[in-house]
């Protein structure tokens, strides 16, 4: 799962990801994959989904919220 | 006693027959039948075999103690974008102001603010070159809590959307459910990324 931000007033897409550039060491230079994403699983017996994190394979969202930062382009 | 039989009975070189009348049409039994289902080949000759896409809805799976809320929290960089080398994560705000909109759009719900939202893409592979978007959800902007801003020094402060929504089953509702396939004969994805 990926997010957007589209921007009705200056008519943009602004890309998001799950972590901010202000806690990277390097802002720019990093794992797309890893930086972009939550994994969403479905359960069709339960008719549930769940939230992980990509790199930590943990549930996120369960009493947490999940969070979406505005990536900056260099 | 003397019994005469004055009656003599003949029988004749015609066939004695005896017609019961019982109604059979078994020239034509079944052609219907014979009809619906060369149409069921014809239509499957034309169009293939039917798949279902009927889906299901997915709901947040609960956690603690039966809680199914999902939190979203949208953070938008604050700072100068020719400082992100020196930014520290304090500089994302969950706010709509640092995005370029005025508390005053945002309170009166300006086209520019309502016609603006979020959108969850979900994808089968992290690979930007590979992948394909399945299917994606939109978060209107409609949806959150508040924050406290000001929209004039002449009036008192009000309380304006910020991009923070809490999702379930009552309240904001819209990105809670989310749809797909109830069988897996077609596409056998269960998990998205």
């Amino acid at each position: 799962m990926t997010a957007k931000f589209f921007d009705a007033r200056l008519g943009v897409f602004v890309k998001l990801m799950n972590t901010s550039q202000g806690s990277l060491p390097d802002k720019f230079n990093f794992v797309p994959e890893d930086k972009f994403y939550y994994k969403v699983e479905l359960d069709r017996q339960t008719k549930t989904y769940e939230i992980f994190d990509v790199v930590t394979n943990q549930r996120v969202g369960n009493g947490t919220p999940i969070k979406w930062y505005e990536y900056i382009n260099p | 006693m003397i019994v005469n039989n004055s009656y003599k009975f003949i029988l004749g070189d015609i066939p004695q027959v005896i017609e019961l009348p019982v109604e059979l049409k078994w020239d034509f039994y079944g052609r219907d039948e014979s009809i619906d289902l060369y149409e069921e080949e014809v239509v499957n000759e034309i169009i293939g075999n039917g798949y279902d896409f009927e889906v299901l809805r997915f709901t947040h799976k609960e956690y603690g103690q039966e809680q199914t809320k999902i939190q979203y929290d949208f953070f938008f960089y604050s700072g100068n974008t020719n400082d992100v080398n020196t930014s520290t994560p304090l500089n994302w705000v969950c706010s709509y102001l640092p995005e370029g909109f005025d508390a005053t759009e945002v309170y009166y719900y300006r086209p520019a603010f309502t016609k603006s939202f979020f959108k969850l893409d979900f994808y089968d592979s992290p690979n930007g070159t590979t992948q394909t978007n399945y299917f994606t959800v939109i978060l209107p902007v409609q949806q959150g809590s508040t924050e406290t801003a000001s929209i004039s020094t002449a009036l008192p402060s009000v309380q304006i959307k910020k991009p923070s929504m809490s999702l379930d089953f009552v309240g904001d509702s819209e990105g809670f459910y989310l749809y797909w396939l109830r069988t897996h004969n077609f596409w056998t994805l269960t998990h998205f990324i």
